[in-house]
C-alpha cells in the first residue's frame, strides 16, 4: 500500500479515536440500574469500544498520544463493568447468555483478568448444553473464538460451523446483502482473530475473497455504506495476502466528520455529537479498528503464506 | 451512442424492444429462418424500423451468424437502409471509437455472409479499413481499474459474436476475473442489462475457460428480467453462444 494511503489511514483512525475519547461518557453504563436490566445496546456498545482499544494496544502502531487515549477507554470500559464484576452478575443471572464471555475476552487479552468469571465460564464450557445452543454459525464462532481467547477448553470444531456459515458456503456472489455481509465479516473476524492469525481462513475462502471481496468494497463503497464498508476492509486485512484498498480510504477520509466522527452512510447525523452518537458510534469504532490494522499489515506485512501440500 | 438514452418509452425504444423480442425469438427458436425485413417491416408503419435496427446493430443478424444460414438479400438491404438513415458521426477530428467498433462488428459479419459493405453510406469509415483483429481496449484497462474496464465492455457486446476475433475478444479472455466481478457487482446494482452484456462475454469463451457462475447467472438474469426485451436479447445470445462450438 502507498505510504500516502498508510498516512490517510493513520490520520483517520487518530481522529476517529479523538472522537470516542471526546464522547466517553454515552458508553457509560447506568450506574443505579442492575447488571440484568442494563439495556443490551448499551453493553455492546461499550463491548465494541473495549474490542477496538484491546486492537489498539495489541498491534502498537498508534502514536502516544492515541495510544494514551485508547488505554483510558480500556480502562474506563473496564471501570463500567465494575472491573469485571458486572459481567460476572450477568453470567450468575443468565447462565445460558454468551455475551459476558465474549465481551470478557477483549478484557482477558490484555491482561484484565477476573478469577470468578473465569471459573463459571470454564464450567458453562463444559456442560452438554453449551454445545447445542440455538445461535447462527458465525456466532457460535465468536464464542469458540472468545473462549480461546480466554484460555477456556472448548468443544466445537470450528472447520465444521465455517462449513454453516453464508462465507463457508462459499455462495453466488451476488446473492451477498447486507446482513449476510456482516455475517462474513464477523466469520473472517472470527476465524482469524481480527486478523491477528490469518491462516485461521481455510485457503478455499481466502480464494473465494480475493476474487469477490474487491466486488462487496466496491458496491458498498459506492453505496457509500461507510460502516459495512469499513468492516470489510478489515476483512481485506485479515487475508494471508492482504487486500489494501487505497482508493476507498480517500473516501471514508472524506466521509469523516471534523470533529472525527465517521459517519454510518446510512442515517444523516446529528450535529451534536452526544445526538449523533446512537447511530454512528460504530462505523467510528470500526474506522478504528480497520485503520490500526491496516496501518499495522502494512508496515509489517506477515511472511508470505505457503500453501500446505495437496 | 446517444441514440436510447431517454429514460421515458419512446415510440423509438418500443421499436427496438419489439425488434429485441423478435430476434430473441429467433435464437430460441432457431429451427426456423429469422424473416429480419419481415419483422422491420412489421415496426416501420411509424417510421422507428431503421432506428431499432441501428440500435441492436449487428444483433439483428445475430440469428444468422448464430444458425449458419444467409441473411436474404431484403434482410441486408434493411440493415443498409438503416445505417443511411442512422450515419455514423463524422470521423473527424477522431472517429467515435463505439461507432467505429460497432461498425467494424457490423461489416465483418457481413463479409462473412459475402456482403461487401465497404461503399454503404452511414458507415463508420474506419470500420471498413480496421486491421484484421479489430479495436482494443487496452488503452482503457491499462489506465483504469476493473469497474470501468466492464463498463467499457458492457458498450462493445456487438463484438461478442462467434468469429470476431477482436483484440477486445483476447483481452476478455485473459481477464476472465474481472470480467466475472463485473457480472456480481452488475447484478448488485441491479444494472441487469450491463449483468447480461457481461455475461455474454463469458458466454463467448466458455468452451476456452468455463465459469461454472456462468448458468446460475443467466438464469437468475432471465427470472429477474422477464419484463426487459433489451435484457432477454443479451441473454439469449448468451445462451446460444455457449450451445454454439466455435
Amino acid at each position: 500500500m502507498e505510504t500516502v494511503a498508510i498516512g490517510l489511514a493513520h490520520r483517520v483512525g487518530d481522529r476517529a479515536l479523538d472522537w470516542l475519547g471526546a464522547v466517553r461518557s454515552c458508553f457509560a453504563l447506568p450506574s443505579e440500574t442492575p447488571a440484568h436490566e442494563i439495556d443490551g445496546d448499551a453493553l455492546k456498545s461499550l463491548s465494541e469500544l473495549a474490542l477496538a482499544m484491546w486492537i489498539v494496544r495489541r498491534e502498537a502502531v498508534s502514536g502516544p498520544r492515541t495510544a494514551a487515549t485508547a488505554e483510558a477507554l480500556l480502562e474506563f470500559a473496564w471501570r463500567e463493568l465494575h472491573n469485571g464484576d458486572l459481567l460476572h452478575q450477568l453470567q450468575q443471572h443468565t447462565p445460558a447468555a454468551t455475551h459476558p464471555l465474549e465481551i470478557y475476552s477483549f478484557f482477558a487479552a490484555t491482561g484484565y483478568r477476573h478469577p470468578a468469571l473465569e471459573e463459571l465460564t470454564t464450567h458453562l464450557a463444559g456442560l452438554r448444553a453449551s454445545r447445542v445452543p440455538e445461535q447462527v454459525p458465525n456466532r457460535r464462532l465468536a464464542v469458540l473464538a472468545a473462549a480461546r481467547r480466554i484460555g477456556i477448553p472448548i468443544h466445537d470444531d470450528p472447520a465444521t460451523l465455517t462449513a454453516l456459515t453464508w462465507l463457508g458456503g462459499t455462495p453466488e456472489p451476488w446473492m451477498l446483502d447486507a446482513n449476510n455481509a456482516y455475517g462474513l465479516t464477523h466469520t473472517v473476524f472470527h476465524l482469524t482473530d481480527w486478523g491477528a492469525t490469518p491462516e485461521g481462513l481455510p485457503w478455499e475462502l481466502e480464494d473465494y475473497l480475493h476474487h469477490w471481496l474487491p466486488v462487496w468494497v466496491e458496491t458498498f463503497d459506492e453505496a457509500g455504506f461507510w460502516d459495512l464498508l469499513a468492516e470489510l476492509l478489515i476483512v481485506g486485512v485479515c487475508l494471508r495476502r492482504p487486500h489494501f484498498y487505497p482508493h476507498v480510504w480517500e473516501h471514508i477520509a472524506q466521509a469523516q466528520r471534523d470533529d472525527g466522527m465517521v459517519p454510518n452512510g446510512v442515517t444523516r447525523p446529528h450535529e451534536e455529537p452526544e445526538r449523533a452518537f446512537r447511530n454512528h458510534h460504530h462505523p467510528t469504532v470500526v474506522a478504528v479498528v480497520a485503520t490500526t490494522l491496516t496501518v499495522s499489515r502494512a508496515l509489517s506485512p506477515l511472511a508470505p503464506a505457503q500453501r500446505e501440500p495437496g | 451512442m446517444s441514440m436510447s438514452t431517454s429514460a421515458s418509452p419512446t415510440r423509438f425504444e418500443a421499436a427496438t424492444r419489439a425488434l429485441a423480442a423478435d430476434v430473441t425469438r429467433a435464437l430460441r427458436d432457431h429451427e426456423h429462418p429469422f424473416p429480419l425485413e419481415r419483422r422491420v417491416a412489421a415496426l416501420d408503419e411509424q417510421g422507428s424500423g431503421p432506428g431499432a435496427v441501428r440500435v441492436l446493430g449487428t444483433d439483428v443478424l445475430a440469428p444468422f451468424v448464430l444458425s449458419g444460414r444467409l441473411p436474404d438479400p431484403g434482410d441486408v438491404a434493411v440493415v443498409r437502409a438503416a445505417v443511411r438513415a442512422f450515419p455514423a458521426p463524422p470521423a473527424t477530428p477522431a472517429p467515435d471509437p463505439l461507432w467505429a467498433a460497432r461498425d467494424w462488428a457490423l461489416y465483418r459479419v457481413l463479409r462473412r455472409f459475402g456482403v461487401d459493405a465497404s461503399e454503404w453510406e452511414g458507415l463508420c469509415l474506419t470500420a471498413v479499413g480496421g486491421s484484421d483483429t479489430g479495436p482494443g481496449l487496452s488503452e482503457v484497462a491499462k489506465s483504469q481499474r476493473w469497474p470501468a474496464w466492464c463498463a467499457s465492455l458492457a458498450q462493445l457486446t456487438a463484438l461478442a459474436l462467434p468469429g470476431l476475433d477482436s483484440a477486445v475478444r483476447a483481452e476478455t479472455l485473459a481477464a476472465r476475473v474481472d470480467l466475472t466481478r463485473g457480472l456480481a457487482r452488475s447484478m448488485l446494482r441491479r444494472d441487469h442489462l450491463t449483468a447480461a452484456r457481461l455475461a455474454r462475454w463469458l458466454a463467448l469463451d466458455t468452451h476456452a475457460a468455463a465459469e461454472p457462475l456462468l448458468d446460475p447467472a443467466l438464469k437468475h438474469l432471465e427470472l429477474l428480467s422477464a419484463d426487459q426485451p433489451r435484457v432477454l436479447l443479451e441473454l439469449a445470445l448468451a445462451r446460444r453462444i455457449t450451445e454454439t462450438e466455435h
